[in-house]
């Protein structure tokens, strides 16, 4: 079913599959048009990676499609003066015009310094795009900002360690109790949400149990078997006190998944470091029953010891798990409670549910392996994640699952993509996995550690060895790049599809970051806070109106994990042709490119990115038409027989259902992940050792080989009277700020009580004298001040003030969007000490103080 | 004989709107009117609290008071129980509005469009609304008269809270569950006899 | 109003939901017909004629204006007005329907049998020659199937409320009943106004007639009342809501203060002072005084019936 765009007065009705493109799931959708009108959104029955089914935001799209509200053509600024609320003055140019301008800046600044060019983007598709174009005007500033400051920072790099794969996905096919911190996956939110919500019900239909610890009664916890509330960032404690009673209370944990699959027996010394092999350099392991040490892969490694002292060399060591194991002593049930507010009963109580439902030691036999069957799993995500110390916590609620077993094995947490039928994980010396996976994305992995060393990039990469990106960084980069010891600033921002004045820190400190860069273009869709900003605003295609290659991708994580579902490759194409003057932005980073004359560069650089191989490569010196460029990505990719006519008539394809071995890689690629940290040691050194040579002060604490519990700032520098915290979620029916565009789906906010109003626990408010429907007054310690209606409710920690989604906007294309709801980001400080320096998240921990307005 | 029901499973359904907004596509309603709204209880108290997710839509009434105090004879029943409202016949007295317990009905005094002002094209070719008469849940009988099994709000249901079927046949999977769960319609003392059932 | 009309569909949270299909349009038209059939059926009963014109008792004429402005303000809030001949196709289950065959039928036949007392200018047109004219065979066939008519048009309202199984407050047939209480009584309260105007018309005997009526009424209106919020508080939590909205919430002042004090108590007591002192002046007066006030209140609990109206939730 070839489509041609719509053509005035021709009778047509016609399904047309593509991809969606309201959030970040890609799911297979198929839009019906009607004479030229695109009239409807479904789903395709039964195909992924969403089985068929399409969210209200999919099921709106045309609405966003079909906003007048949208950026009609390029247009530069004529108001010098940039702020928040400033009318730019916007002057409507032409197409050529506007290049050229793009072309001459562009130049100025490769002249003057290449990496003064930022590219900036949270299209996740065209990004391979997006980092060529860096690539080719030499700089090494492209980053998908946006999402990484309150995002994945304590997940993607702890799904590194355990998987080899920037996602975990919990294995809900044999799950049987799942524990879940922070997060609303499995109710159409999260990753894969529309797949994971069916997966999901079945689970719970099949008796799961689910239970979830969150400041709020979300969307997962709403219908959850127990709702556990914890005060804000402080989960660490609790997974502490869980492991403490499994380890040192009950005795009980995985200890042959501890030795086949972790660093639990590698021998370290009182400095913490391995005791290594004195001439290959191998971590060492002691044999338990003979006390003789061998390097790690050497020596049968279910005889190696847990625990036990020995000596190597005449100097003592014991067992990685045995420092491991200390530390977890001062965790009590207890002292955990004290911190998180939840009962010593509930934490010890819990911490039995779920170690029993972990079954250790059960097996499953699956296309003929024998596998460990876990019947428990742990997940987070952003309630985890977005905290001073998220990779602490991170890495402890991936401990968690190491102690059950329950990393890539069925039942537990697994890999998105670490093993395929053409890649599997690479090991490094120590024996620890990393990805193997070419297509495996926009991030670094966290394993093996990167050198530390003098900033190169805005975002100060270099001095986060362990994480995964440092994209909240960026904008305190900006701001104070100098004190790092960065030898540039930032001439021209290229950004597209990412709300970064509304999604990032509080709009003030990003507008002083703004402040600093020369030139900004702006390829959007929507006329929002980020454009605002913009020198050059330029419009950009829809999805719906765009060809865009490989936007479904079995090789990441939108594609359900589990044994049973078979990952799906699905594009989009044009399917409306609606505003006149917008253009793919992708395809115009290759004109810039021309016009700028580096399109051979942009050329061998897109192969790169692309990987594309063999006789698909771009040439140096010829110009590709985007769709040219598109059919050989997707072939080079999926390919020969499966270019862009095959995904034009078949609009996706399924790929063979995962075999065990790839969901379950974890007794099969032999290799191992770490329960304790060593490489974080060194690491910490490096870090310390260069911020102190530029004098910056950098807590470095949390590069600990065992993790501990740490308050976060807020809780450590607030006042007393600011005794409660306001907490953040994201809502089903609503993406980013994009959706707030969508009239429709801004209609089903107003209607839902939460959204715009302030949920505050009711005993709290009565004690605070404030009643449903008041006005009340919110206020941080830095003396930010905001009003909102209270909505009383008995799904709320007491300490807790919720103010969902990413509201409270200041400029958008919806008129009716500006000004409502509350922005929750504005409150947050973002300042260096409230960030994680580790994993460089910003920490969305508020301290406030409410009142009655 | 057929009769067209379904079946709501409060345990499964997540609040999410999808149905809703599939329901708003699939009828091309004008702005304000959503056939199938999906309400929020929350109940219990501090730390046991629950949120219950309350899916609607016209229960198709055996005896149906909306039916009942139409003076126009707008609203009829087929003999598959689907209740329809004929905008041509509707003089919008809103009687069956305030008849109807269930919240189905929608008087829609102007016909409006999502971006206010003129309606745009997508609007102008899916609407299907006559200003000063009321509209509501069809069942999706244009899907069924077609063939199309499935209502769109059922179809795109991420947790299969939704089940349509034929309660008149034992052996539908609507029919069994019903049985099974022990379902029942929504204020039955209201003794319309509705086609929807709730699973609890 | 707002575009669109659906009670249930504000916020979408499972509570008992304020009415918003009903407003005080209906309220007017209801007060409005219910006064027009009233007066109807009081002239026929009791002779309230309340003067005459060109002939035709006036009562006879406000009855009709009354009842012909009230089917206008229906007609003109219908969604589809030009369709109102519609309305009269569903009699056997619709109220409205039923209702709305009343209304033209209590026009044609009120109509018919008023003009025919139309005697103008000695002569000039004189209508009096008319079949029907009288209280004649065919007359008092007219007058009975009118005012038969008419008992419905003051009813029928109430019976739309009270066939709503949506809203408990109102599915209860104490409504119709007080509707058809207040219709006769302010039926009754146009002659006590009439007789305050023009004292010299109503003579002492008959307007303690009136009076002792009136009382009467507004007494079986007063257990009405009770019954009515008592049967509210203890039948159905939504219709508990409708009771507390009355009593004590938004609509405490217009239903406490005017439904009650000054549509009935009041009026009691105006009309017990007029009984004891009924030689005095100041009696008429007094009586004058209850009239109007009655008329009021008869709008006002229509209006507060109406806004208590709750629908039920359905969980
Ligand atoms: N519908 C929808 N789905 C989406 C997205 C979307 O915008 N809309 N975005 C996608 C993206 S980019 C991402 S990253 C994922 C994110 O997916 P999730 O991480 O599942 O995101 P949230 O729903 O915000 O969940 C965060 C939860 O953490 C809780 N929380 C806050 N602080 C704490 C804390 O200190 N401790 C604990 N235990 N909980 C805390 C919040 O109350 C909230 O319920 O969702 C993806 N899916
Ligand atoms: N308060 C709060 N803040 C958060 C989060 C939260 O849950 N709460 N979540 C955080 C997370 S996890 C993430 S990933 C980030 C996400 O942050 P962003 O990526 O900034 O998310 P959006 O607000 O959806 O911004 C997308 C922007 O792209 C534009 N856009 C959409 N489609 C197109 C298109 O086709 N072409 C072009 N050119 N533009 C388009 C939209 O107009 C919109 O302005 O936000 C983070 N910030
Ligand atoms: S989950 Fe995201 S990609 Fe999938 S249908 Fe919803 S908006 Fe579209
Ligand atoms: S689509 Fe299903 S889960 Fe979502 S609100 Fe509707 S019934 Fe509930
Ligand atoms: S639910 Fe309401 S609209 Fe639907 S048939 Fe019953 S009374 Fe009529
Ligand atoms: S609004 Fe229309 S359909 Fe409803 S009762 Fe009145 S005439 Fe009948
Ligand atoms: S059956 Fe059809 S018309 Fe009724 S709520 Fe579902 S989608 Fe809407
Ligand atoms: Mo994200």
């Amino acid at each position: 079913m070839a489509v041609a765009l719509p053509m005035a007065g021709v009778k047509e009705d016609v399904w047309i599959p593509t991809a969606c493109d309201m959030c970040y799931n890609g799911c297979t959708v198929q839009v019906h048009r009607v004479d030229g009108v695109a009239v409807k959104v479904e789903g395709i029955p039964g195909v992924g990676p969403n089985y068929g089914m399409t969210c209200a935001k999919g099921l709106s799209a045309l609405m966003n499609v079909y906003s007048p509200n949208r950026v009609q053509a390029p247009m530069v600024r004529t108001n010098p003066a940039k702020g928040i609320g400033v009318d730019p003055g916007w002057k409507e140019v032409s197409w050529d015009e506007a290049l050229d301008l793009f072309a001459v800046k562009l130049k100025a600044a490769m002249d003057k310094d290449p990496r003064s060019i930022l590219t900036h983007t949270f299209d996740r598709y065209t990004y391979a795009v997006a980092k060529a174009f860096s690539t080719a005007v030499g700089s090494p500033n492209v980053t998908m900002g946006s999402a990484g400051i309150f995002c994945g920072n304590g997940t993607h790099p702890v799904a590194f360690t355990l998987t080899a794969s920037n996602e975990i996905h919990d294995d809900l096919k044999y799950c049987n109790h799942l524990l879940m911190f922070g997060a609303s996956a499995g109710f159409v939110g999260g990753h894969n949400a529309m797949g994971y919500s069916v997966e999901m019900q079945d689970a719970r239909q099949r008796g799961m149990k689910l239970t979830v610890v969150d400041p709020v009664l979300n969307y997962a916890a709403s219908h959850a078997d127990e709702w556990i509330p914890i005060r804000p960032g402080t989960d660490g404690a609790f997974a502490l006190a869980m492991m403490r009673e499994w380890v040192i209370v009950q005795d009980s944990y995985d200890k042959t998944f501890l030795k086949l699959h972790t660093n639990a027996t590698y021998l370290v010394g009182a400095d913490g470091r391995y005791a290594r092999h004195a001439t290959s350099n191998k971590p060492l392991v002691a044999i338990a029953a003979t006390g003789a040490i061998l390097p790690y892969d050497e020596a049968p490694s279910d005889e190696a010891a847990l625990e036990g002292t020995f000596t190597v060399d005449g100097v003592e060591v014991t067992p990685a798990f045995v420092p491991f194991k200390a530390h977890l002593e001062p965790y009590t049930a207890q002292f955990a409670s004290k911190i998180t507010s939840i009962p010593a009963a509930t934490i010890t109580r819990v911490a039995h549910e779920v170690l029993e439902a972990a079954s250790i030691g059960q097996t499953i036999q699956l296309e003929g392996d024998t596998y460990p069957l876990r019947g428990a799993a742990i997940s987070w995500y952003r309630g985890i994640s977005a905290h001073r110390h998220a990779m602490a916590t991170g890495q402890l609620m991936g401990q968690l699952n190491m102690l059950l077993g329950a990393v890539d094995v069925p039942g537990g947490v697994l890999n998105s993509s670490s093993m395929g039928p053409t890649w599997r994980p690479n090991l490094d010396p120590d024996g620890f996995i990393y990805p193997g996976n070419p297509l495996a994305g926009h991030m670094k992995p966290a394993l093996p550690r990167r050198k530390v060393s003098a900033p190169e990039t805005l975002e100060l990469q270099e001095l986060f060895p362990v994480s995964v990106y440092a994209r909240a960084m960026l904008w305190l980069g900006l701001l104070e790049g100098e004190k790092f010891g960065l030898p540039y600033k930032c001439e021209v921002l290229v950004q597209c599809r990412g709300n970064v004045m509304q999604t990032s820190g509080d709009p003030e400190t990003m507008a002083k970051a703004f402040q600093t860069i020369g030139f900004i273009v702006s390829i959007n869709t929507f006329p929002d806070e980020t454009a605002q900003w913009a020198d050059l605003l330029l419009p950009d295609m829809h999805s719906l109106e765009r060809l865009t290659p490989l936007v479904g991708n079995p090789n990441n994580f939108t594609n359900s994990a589990s044994v049973e579902e078979s990952g799906t490759w699905n594009f989009q194409q044009p399917i409306v042709k609606v505003v006149e003057k917008a253009r793919n932005w992708g395809e115009v980073l290759f004109d810039v490119a021309e016009r700028a004359g580096i399109l051979p560069d942009m050329n061998s650089a897109v192969n790169a990115a692309c990987h594309i191989t063999g006789e698909y490569q771009l040439r140096r010196d010829q110009k590709y038409t985007w769709e040219d460029f598109a059919d050989r990505w997707t072939k080079s990719t999926v390919g020969g027989e499966h270019g862009l006519d095959y995904f034009r008539e078949h609009g996706y394809l399924k790929e063979d259902k995962r075999l065990a071995k790839y969901a379950y890689p974890m007794i099969h690629h032999g290799g191992r992940i770490p329960l304790y940290l060593e490489h974080f040691l060194d690491a910490g050194v490096a870090v310390k050792e260069y911020t102190d040579s530029r004098g910056i002060e950098w807590d470095t604490s949390d590069y600990a080989a065992v993790m501990d519990y740490q308050p976060c700032t807020t809780e450590k520098q607030a006042p007393a009277q600011f005794d409660m915290w306001l907490v953040n979620q994201k809502l089903p029916f609503m993406a980013g700020t994009y959706s707030a565009e969508n009239p429709l789906l801004m209609d089903l906010a107003k209607r839902n009580s939460k959204v715009f109003n302030i949920g505050i626990n009711r005993a709290t408010a009565l004690k605070k004298g404030i009643a449903d429907g008041d006005e009340m007054w919110i206020e941080t310690p830095a003396g930010k001040k905001v009003k909102g209606l209270a909505r009383l409710t008995e799904g709320i920690h007491p300490e807790c003030v919720s103010a969902p989604g990413m509201f409270g906007r200041t400029s958008a294309g919806n008129k009716d969007a500006v000004g409502r709801g509350v922005h929750f980001n504005n409150l947050v400080a973002f300042t260096l000490d409230h960030m994680d320096p580790v994993s460089a998240a910003l920490d969305s921990c508020v301290k406030i103080k409410v009142s009655k307005a | 004989m057929t009769r067209w029901g379904m079946a709501l499973d409060l345990e499964r359904c997540v609040g999410c709107y999808a149905c809703s907004m599939a329901c708003k596509t699939e009828n091309g309603t004008p702005d304000g009117v959503w056939y199938s709204p999906v309400y929020e209880k929350e109940v219990g108290t501090y730390p046991n609290t629950k949120r219950m997710f309350i899916p609607t839509l016209c229960m198709h009434c055996e005896d149906a008071p909306c039916l009942n105090a139409c003076p126009t004879k707008a609203i009829t029943k087929r003999t598959d129980g689907i209740v329809l409202v004929d905008q041509t016949k509707c003089c919008g007295t809103r009687a069956c509005v305030a008849a109807c317990p269930y919240g189905a009905m929608n008087y829609v005094h102007e016909v409006q469009g999502a971006f206010g002002g003129e309606l745009i094209q997508l609007e102008k070719q899916s609407f299907k609304s006559t200003a000063g008469t009321v509209q509501k849940c069809t069942f999706c009988s244009h899907r069924i008269d077609a063939g199309k099994f499935e209502p769109a709000c059922v179809e795109v249901c991420p947790t299969k809270a939704r089940i349509f079927g034929d309660l008149e046949d034992p052996g539908s999977e609507i029919s069994r569950v019903i049985r099974s769960r022990n379902g029942s319609p929504a204020r039955p003392e209201a003794g319309t006899g509705p086609s929807v059932y709730y699973l609890r | 109003m707002s575009s669109v009309v659906n009670p249930f569909t504000g916020r979408w949270i499972m509570e008992p939901k304020t009415q918003n299909v009903w407003g005080n349009q209906h309220a007017t038209w209801f007060t409005l017909m219910g006064i027009g059939g009233g007066l109807f059926i009081n002239r026929l009963l009791f002779g309230i004629e309340l003067g005459r014109f060109w002939g035709m008792t006036w009562a006879d004429i406000i009855s009709l204006a009354l009842i012909g402005v009230g089917g206008l303000i229906l007609i003109a809030d219908l969604g589809k007005p030009l369709r109102v001949l519609r309305a009269l196709l569903n009699p056997r289950t619709s109220w409205i329907s039923i209702g709305a065959i009343a209304d033209f039928t209590f026009m044609g036949l009120a109509g018919l049998w008023t003009l025919a007392d139309l005697n103008f200018g000695g002569g000039g047109l004189n209508l009096t020659g008319l079949p029907w004219h009288g209280d004649g065979t065919l007359g008092l066939i007219f007058q009975v199937i009118a005012a038969l008519a008419a008992i419905v048009v003051i009813a029928y309202p109430g019976l739309v409320l009270a066939s709503s199984p949506s809203i408990p407050f109102w599915n209860s047939t104490l409504i119709p009943m007080q509707f058809l209480v207040n219709g006769f009584a302010s039926g009754l309260a146009c002659g006590l106004i009439y007789a305050a105007i023009v004292p010299s018309d109503v003579s002492g005997d008959v307007l303690t007639g009136w009076l002792s009526l009136t009382t009467g009424l507004l007494v079986l209106s007063v257990f009405l009342q009770i019954a009515h919020v008592l049967n509210g508080q203890y039948t159905h939590v939504a219709a508990k809501v409708a009771v507390r909205r009355l009593l004590s919430g938004n609509l405490q002042v217009a239903y406490l203060g005017g439904v009650v004090l000054a549509g009935l108590v009041i009026p009691l007591a105006l009309i017990a002072y007029a009984l004891s002192d009924s030689a005095g002046s100041n009696a008429a007066m007094a009586a004058g005084i209850a009239g109007v006030l009655i008329l009021a209140g008869n709008w006002l609990s229509k209006h507060t019936v109406i806004r208590a109206g709750t629908y039920a939730s359905l969980f």
